[in-house]
């Protein structure tokens, strides 16, 4: 397998270049035309690129050899960490508090909603318990960890998960353009991705596409809601254990939250609070930031290049019908409480 | 996006992602891949003419003075050396100009480019070239235009 990482590796660098070489013939068609700035950002043709050697592999059988090399979370975490030299310490106090008190308004409307919609709709209380995690916070890690807390099965995982995926791509492209339709501010328009895509990787893209105080907002927001992961592991564990299991299983300790928690942050305040004291240059500043594109170019050409839908398939349709009823009130929620938060934000 | 706890030790991928961009903001910020932070420093006396060669790369910032007085410095300063090329700065009648020619029969270092001072001013001409030693590479600026 590990042949299989570093034969992965370069092939994911490979279709990186690849993205970046598109993207600049597409910007420079669209510039041809007269249009100055290119509306199909890099995230977009990332995934799409990655999606095209995702079937191209499947067809040839080559896609579970390059597998261990398909680190979206890592590519986009080390990512995130970078981030940090582009975000002041004001800065994320400013939009962090915001951001923190709407990942508290989001996650437990969110989870609410979709916890009642779910039992509404019969769905068992463990995969009722992952999506509602992943609907809530942050996609993919959620349900991980949710399904860690609440001992769920792995198949419930990689269905929810399919489930993410499947619908933070489409709204990576489409919330940006309905922010534009809506005329939202940068600040109020990644506050709204933030809060509602699940995955953070798409939230990142839609940001970028938005622009650049989009794309930091959008993170920062979204970072606030992976936080809580650990609070509402520990909340599971412990409804599960003494309702669902009536005092049968294991009780959870506090230290859940503290394994939980998105340690990855810690990195990204660290940087930021360099950046505020002055640390960084402002040519450094920029190196940074570009690196930090390519990471997560990397992690938008996984995206695509990890995209399956056989789990889907297995399931069935009504936990579909669950997590898009969550998605819609997720979104229209989120359009309201960040034009409240975020509205008179810069 | 937190992770699993692991079983003994185990790095998880939150601590890896930390310490690999803490990692490259040290090799970006220190230079440490790269070339590092470089320098070139000219001085002229009246009427003469002294070059010297630089590496080929971008983000230069330069600096210079006339009897140790600082001059103020054309927008035109070359601020990138491309390669085999020949950046001639001329100082006359108190302020510096800058013209850049490609010469391909001069002989150059590898990857370089001439950097040449002409003082036809009264007193000594000092220019100084530096650049920061943070990480440039190439690639790194496909996605920022």
């Amino acid at each position: 397998m590990r042949g299989g990482f570093w034969v992965g590796l370069v092939l994911l660098i490979a279709l990186t270049l690849l993205t970046a070489e598109i993207d600049r013939w597409i910007a420079a068609s669209f510039r041809a035309q007269g249009v100055a700035s290119n509306p199909l950002e890099y995230p977009l043709t990332a995934v799409i690129i990655g999606l095209i050697a995702n079937l191209i592999l499947r067809v040839l059988r080559l896609h579970d050899y390059i597998r261990p090399a398909l680190r979206t979370e890592f590519f986009l975490k080390v990512g995130l960490v970078l981030l940090g030299a582009r975000i002041s310490l004001g800065d994320l106090f400013a939009i962090g508090a915001g951001g923190l008190i709407q990942a508290v308004i989001m996650v437990s409307s969110v989870f609410m909603f979709t916890w009642w919609l779910g039992g509404r709709m019969k769905i068992e209380a463990r995969t009722k318990a992952v999506m509602a995690s992943a609907v809530s916070i942050c996609g993919v890690s959620a349900a991980i960890a949710a399904a860690g807390a609440v001992q769920a099965k792995r198949e419930q995982v990689t269905y929810i998960t399919t489930l993410v995926i499947l619908t933070a791509l489409p709204l990576m492209v489409l919330m940006p353009t309905i922010a534009h339709a809506l005329g939202l501010s940068p600040a109020v328009a990644g506050g709204w991705f933030g809060g509602n895509i699940d995955t953070t990787a798409a939230v990142v893209g839609a940001g970028t596409i938005y622009g650049s105080e989009a794309q930091s907002v959008a993170a920062v927001v979204k970072l606030a809601q992976n936080v809580l992961i650990g609070f509402v592991s520990f909340a599971l564990a412990l409804y599960f254990s003494v309702v669902v299991e009536r005092g049968q299983g294991e009780r959870p300790t506090p230290k859940l939250i503290w394994e939980r928690f998105p340690k990855f942050v810690l990195g990204f305040i660290l940087v930021s609070v360099l950046a505020s004291l002055g640390a960084f240059s402002a040519p450094l500043v920029k190196e940074v930031n570009t690196a930090m594109q390519w990471l997560f170019a990397l992690a938008f050409v996984c995206i695509g290049l990890e995209f399956s839908l056989t789990d889907l398939r297995k399931a069935g349709w009504k936990p579909v019908l669950v997590y898009m009823g969550a998605t819609v009130f997720n979104t229209l929620l989120a359009l309201i409480v960040a034009s409240v938060i975020f509205g008179n934000y810069g | 996006m937190a992770n699993e706890p692991g079983r003994g030790f185990h790095l998880s991928e939150d601590w890896l992602a930390t310490i690999v961009g803490l990692a490259l903001v040290l090799v970006i910020g220190f230079g440490l891949l790269g070339p590092g932070a470089q320098s070139l420093k000219l001085s002229a006396a009246p009427g003469e003419t002294v070059d010297g060669s630089t590496r080929v790369m971008s983000g230069w910032k330069a600096s210079a003075t006339l009897n140790g007085d600082a001059l103020a410095l054309p927008v035109n300063i070359p601020t990138r050396f491309d390669n085999q090329t020949v950046y001639t700065l001329t100082c006359a009648n108190g302020a510096i100009s800058a013209s850049a020619t490609q010469d391909l029969t001069l002989s150059y270092p590898p990857d370089g480019a001439l950097l040449a001072l002409n003082n036809e001013c009264d007193g000594d001409v000092v220019v100084t070239y530096t650049t920061d030693p943070i990480l440039q590479w190439a690639p790194f600026g496909l996605f920022t235009r």
